[in-house]
């Protein structure tokens, strides 16, 4: 349904008029077409130059990487007083940007928010790929991923056995970041494989017929196989709502459970998850905005989804600096004097520079979105994106280096500067993210063709 | 036409709710094991098919106890019995600590129990070429009759789908 009528005060009819998710009149066959474009033609020079770019940064970080498995963690910033440092800043960052895809993709499907069709694939498609971005840090943290699995999950050993802590919130982490990526994966698989099967038959070449065809499964869409895919497909999407929550509210355990000032707080759980939600929409907006653009894809990533993104991101951008305002004051009227010395070192101390970076990024800058104008506005919204995710990543850094930089006793104070493998490391991973992004784009349809078409205006009446 | 060694007809239409009439009338007229292909979920198509409610909650049902069970076990089984250690004064069996992980382990066997199963409904991976038109995955809703175990003979199954004023009507020569 996409016109109501309501009565007006005045008791006129007014006809609120929707515009439609899919612009430009599209037939089915015609978004099938649009779609499969950049999957079935050759890739512009563009995307060329991209991946070039990206793939040269992901392997500069792969090869810090495997210095730093060669030499040990001494070659990062990480000191006795600051055992954190941008491992787990990025680990946090990361994890924090997949939380979009799956709250787009989940929580806006039992909302029934039609308008998450057109993004929801890629927006799913960043999660996986940050999740596994993420991941690539608290293995290399332990120092040594080798034997990491040994550390980290429930391993029947030779040493008694010897079990892993279930009360450590570190474990909790590992069962659910694991979950996370599980559960993700299969739900956006699942999500594809009635697009999969629409390329498999779309396929020409015998070698595209028959990897397509393996990805789909020999998908039909007999009415039989949909009723139980949807019934699946909604249960997963139930299944991964408290599941995004629970996510980052224990990457919050990883700090609020510990007993330093500035991170043993109750606000953690609620604050990381709408920080994640934050970080996550706006970096769905800076690669829809470029994906639209590269892969002609305006009529279905239309500006109407662009403008919901931004006032979600507006929206968790108050709530964010709600939570900072609120950790200043419960820190105040704690009457706590390491917890009120925290807070004031944060803003006004050493690192207060990231500290306001983090503020003007998060809380100030995503104001502009007030405006209908600015809103609508594609290169604004662009600046505005990257902004958010340089003030989400400067969150995290204030979060992990200044609880731990002037810690209870001060002869061991120390600040804290990532060295050159600390930002080959983060870069790369930035690098391994948009590398995984690109190919997605060029192998897998972008958009969910079979979701698009189900919520579409067209000729015929639905009766619904 | 040479109905006898064909094991079934489809009619092709080109609209949501001609497909949807298809069906409706198809199951009015009391044809057995029809199925209609269609190239995204057509809202109330499991009423105009007349299917039963899905049974692929059960599996997240069971999944999930399962995944509870096992964490519960896991967790209880390693912290306080096989070698209990003394954490930070905490009691051996640590209720509250032990939430997490429980509820990780529900939903990750919860929600592959469910994927799992609803493959294995639809009888996926399934490698039979499929005897359609492609453009069933496209933009064509298409309404299946087999022959066998119907009331009336081929050809009138075949002349019953001619009525419905489909975009075209043909054999099936392979077996869906």
């Amino acid at each position: 349904m996409t016109s109501t009528t309501v009565s007006h005060a005045s008791g006129e009819a007014v006809d609120l008029e929707r515009e439609d998710l899919v612009t430009g009149h599209k037939t089915y066959a015609q978004i099938t077409n649009d779609i499969c474009a950049p999957l079935e033609s050759f890739p512009t020079k563009t995307w060329y130059k991209a991946i070039t770019i990206s793939a040269l940064v992901m392997i500069l970080g792969f090869a810090a990487l495997g210095v730093t498995v060669y030499t040990g963690l001494g070659l990062w910033g990480i000191q006795n007083t600051n055992a954190w440092g941008t491992d787990i800043i990025n680990f946090v960052f990361w994890i924090g940007i997949g939380h979009a895809g799956t709250l787009i993709s989940a929580v806006l499907y039992l909302f029934r928010q039609n308008w998450r069709t057109g993004i929801n694939r890629a927006a799913e498609a960043m999660t996986i790929f940050a999740v596994i971005c993420a991941l690539i840090y608290p293995l290399m943290h332990t120092g040594r991923p080798w034997i990491a699995a040994y550390w980290l999950l429930p391993y029947p050993n030779n040493m008694g056995p010897l079990w892993v802590n279930f009360r450590s919130p570190l474990l909790w982490d590992v069962f659910a970041v694991s979950t996370y990526f599980t559960i993700s994966l299969v739900f956006w698989y699942i999500g594809m494989i009635p697009d999969l099967a629409t390329v498999r038959d779309r396929a020409v070449h015998p070698v595209r017929k028959f990897v397509y065809g393996l990805l789909s499964l020999g998908w039909k869409g007999a009415s039989r196989h949909w009723w139980n895919y949807e019934k699946a497909y909604g249960i997963l999407a139930g299944l991964s709502a408290p599941l995004v929550l629970s996510v980052h509210t224990i990457v919050s355990f990883d700090f609020a459970v510990s007993l330093l000032p500035g991170r043993h707080t109750t606000i953690f759980p609620p604050y990381f998850v709408i920080g994640a939600i934050f970080s996550g929409f706006a970096m769905v907006v800076t690669l829809m905005v470029i994906a639209r653009e590269v892969f002609k894809l305006k009529n279905y990533i239309t500006l109407n989804h662009l403008e919901a993104m931004n006032k979600i991101t507006m929206c968790t951008g108050m709530l964010v600096g709600l939570a900072y305002a609120t950790e200043f004051f419960i820190a105040w009227y704690s009457g706590n004097p390491y917890e009120r010395y925290v807070f004031l070192n944060r803003a006004l101390g050493p690192y207060a520079w990231a500290y306001w970076t983090m503020i003007s990024c998060n809380s100030i800058i995503p104001q502009i979105f007030w405006f209908k104008r600015f809103r609508r506005n594609v290169p604004m919204m662009f600046i505005v994106s990257v902004f958010v995710n340089i003030g989400m990543w400067f969150e995290r850094f204030v979060i992990v280096v200044t609880s731990l930089h002037r810690d209870f006793l001060p002869s061991s104070w120390d600040m804290y500067t990532p060295s050159l493998t600390d930002w080959c490391i983060t870069f790369g991973s930035f690098g391994l993210f948009f590398t995984l992004f690109l190919l997605f784009c060029r192998f897998l349809p972008v958009v969910a063709i079979a979701e698009v078409k189900s919520v579409m205006k067209t000729g015929d009446s639905h009766g619904h | 036409m040479a109905t006898n060694s064909a094991h079934g007809a489809v009619a092709y239409f080109t609209t949501t709710s001609e497909i949807l009439k298809a069906a409706t009338t198809a199951r009015e007229k009391g044809f057995k094991n029809f199925e209609t292909y269609t190239p995204f979920p057509v809202h109330g198509m499991e009423l105009a098919v007349g299917l039963k409610q899905s049974i692929v909650p059960w599996a997240t049902l069971v999944c999930g106890f399962t995944g509870f069970a096992l964490a519960l076990h896991l967790q209880i089984w390693t912290s306080a019995f096989d070698w209990p250690i003394n954490v930070g004064g905490k009691p051996m069996i640590s209720g509250p600590a032990f939430i997490p992980i429980l509820f990780e382990l529900t939903v990750l066997l919860g929600g592959l129990g469910t994927a799992a199963f609803m493959f294995f409904l639809n009888g996926l991976p399934n490698a039979k070429p499929n005897p359609f038109d492609p453009r069933i995955s496209d933009d064509r809703f298409a309404l299946y009759i087999p022959f066998e175990g119907q009331k009336i003979s081929s050809s009138e199954v075949e002349s019953f789908l001619n009525s419905l004023s489909a975009e075209k009507v043909s054999l099936v020569m392979e077996p869906v």
